[in-house]
């Protein structure tokens, strides 16, 4: 990974931020030397703010990839990596560079491409010292959904979400357990039509309750706060189980609002 | 605005044989939802899509299509032309462009951050002028 750079979002350090306290402490204990994206705003996530102008979300992404200038953007929020992943791929194109040199050229800012990695990845990348850091095996058999996201980004890069959450699951001391395919926290249509959104939400805990699990685990906040404060189901980050079985010593509990 | 004939060049649409694998993955149309490949057939046809504002955008309708077709590439530029607008969203757009980000800091946010021992603070000022430039210039605050 070249010269990683941290761009929480807006969700983890506004919502969850004890997401972001779980990964700075892997980080740290990991010896992966990451530095803040600094000036960063929203990246315009797809379901809304890129639905609602492509040509505003592409000048934001760009931006946002000017300022991280080449080194590698470490994503937390999956909706992040899809918008920027997406940027990349776009600023890749000669076309699109030029375009994204025009837009730039009004706030003084040349254009630059970076990498994106998601935190599934990073610590996918680094299972074998997480598995040797591990102080406190986590007893628990957890359902795994990365979100829809998360799964889309992977499978653009050949990986699969769910295969490498399974095997970080299981290098904590957990038990991995799968839900059916194709599920989703149905967040995108919250305050959009309630009925068709909670219908959505509801096939998914069914599902992670017939696994027998002790509760799901996802690397999206958006899930998270869809199953833990919509939902009141138990949902665990994956940062957060890490973290703890690291050694990470902070009561979770609080942040929680699912049984 | 982009019209049903640019988008279909553009995407591809014309490779669609109308299987349904799309619809197959998409837990909005399992649910009585958006109906993906209705949508696709919709823009094919030049008919006005229905429903394309309950697409959860998760892209499981992109990852299956046997024909690389970009379902949901399809429904964010439908939206980026649809004069009806969730409110949810209008209010979102809005608080982009106002606060440069989706949630702002509330106290409780402060105050969680303060004792797990992070930074605080919302979107510094320059980089906030910065992005409300590139959203005047997409025509983002119309």
């Amino acid at each position: 990974m070249n010269d990683p750079t941290l761009y929480p979002g807006c969700v983890i350090p506004s919502r969850l931020p004890f997401i972001e306290s779980a990964v700075r402490f892997i980080m740290d204990e990991l010896d992966i030397g990451i530095e803040d994206m600094q000036d960063t705003t929203c990246c315009m996530e797809p379901v809304g703010l890129m639905s609602l102008s492509l040509d505003g979300w592409f000048g934001v992404a760009s931006r946002l990839h000017s300022i991280a200038a080449g080194k590698t953007i470490v994503t937390l929020c999956d909706g992040c990596s899809v918008s920027l992943s997406e940027c990349s791929e776009r600023l890749q194109d000669p076309e699109g560079e030029d375009e994204a040199r025009k837009i730039l050229a009004a706030i003084d800012r040349p254009v630059c491409v970076s990498e994106v990695r998601g935190l599934i990845e990073v610590l996918h990348d680094n299972i074998k010292l997480i598995e040797k850091r591990v102080t406190k095996r986590q007893d628990l058999e957890l359902a795994v959904f990365p979100g829809c996201h998360c799964e889309y980004v992977c499978s653009r890069k050949g990986l699969s979400a769910n295969a490498m959450m399974f095997d970080i699951v299981k290098a904590i001391g957990a038990v991995p357990r799968y839900p059916r395919a194709n599920l989703c926290c149905g967040g995108g249509l919250s305050m959009v039509d309630d009925v068709l959104s909670k219908s959505i939400l509801n096939e998914s805990i069914a599902s992670f309750k017939a696994t027998g699990a002790d509760g799901v685990v996802t690397s999206c906040p958006f899930c998270f706060l869809q199953f833990d404060t919509v939902a009141r189901y138990r949902t665990y980050h994956i940062a957060e189980v890490v973290a703890t079985a690291m050694g990470w010593e902070v009561d979770t509990a609080k942040f929680h609002r699912g049984q | 605005m982009i019209s049903n004939a640019e988008l279909t060049g553009r995407l591809g649409l014309d490779r669609c044989v109308g299987c349904g694998s799309c619809t197959d993955v998409c837990p909005s149309a399992r649910n009585g939802g958006v109906v993906p490949d209705e949508v696709v057939r919709s823009v094919l046809d030049g008919n006005d899509a229905k429903d394309i504002w309950k697409c959860l955008v998760c892209h499981r309708c992109s990852e299956v299509c046997p024909f690389g077709i970009d379902v949901s590439q399809m429904m964010i530029c439908l939206r980026n032309s649809s004069d009806d607008v969730p409110d949810r969203f209008r209010k979102t757009g809005k608080q982009m462009f106002e606060k440069g980000r989706l949630f702002t800091m509330a106290g409780r946010a402060e105050s969680m951050r303060k004792e797990l021992g992070l930074p605080v603070g919302d979107v510094d000022e320059s980089a906030l002028d910065e992005v409300r430039k590139i959203l005047k210039g997409a025509g983002f605050d119309e």
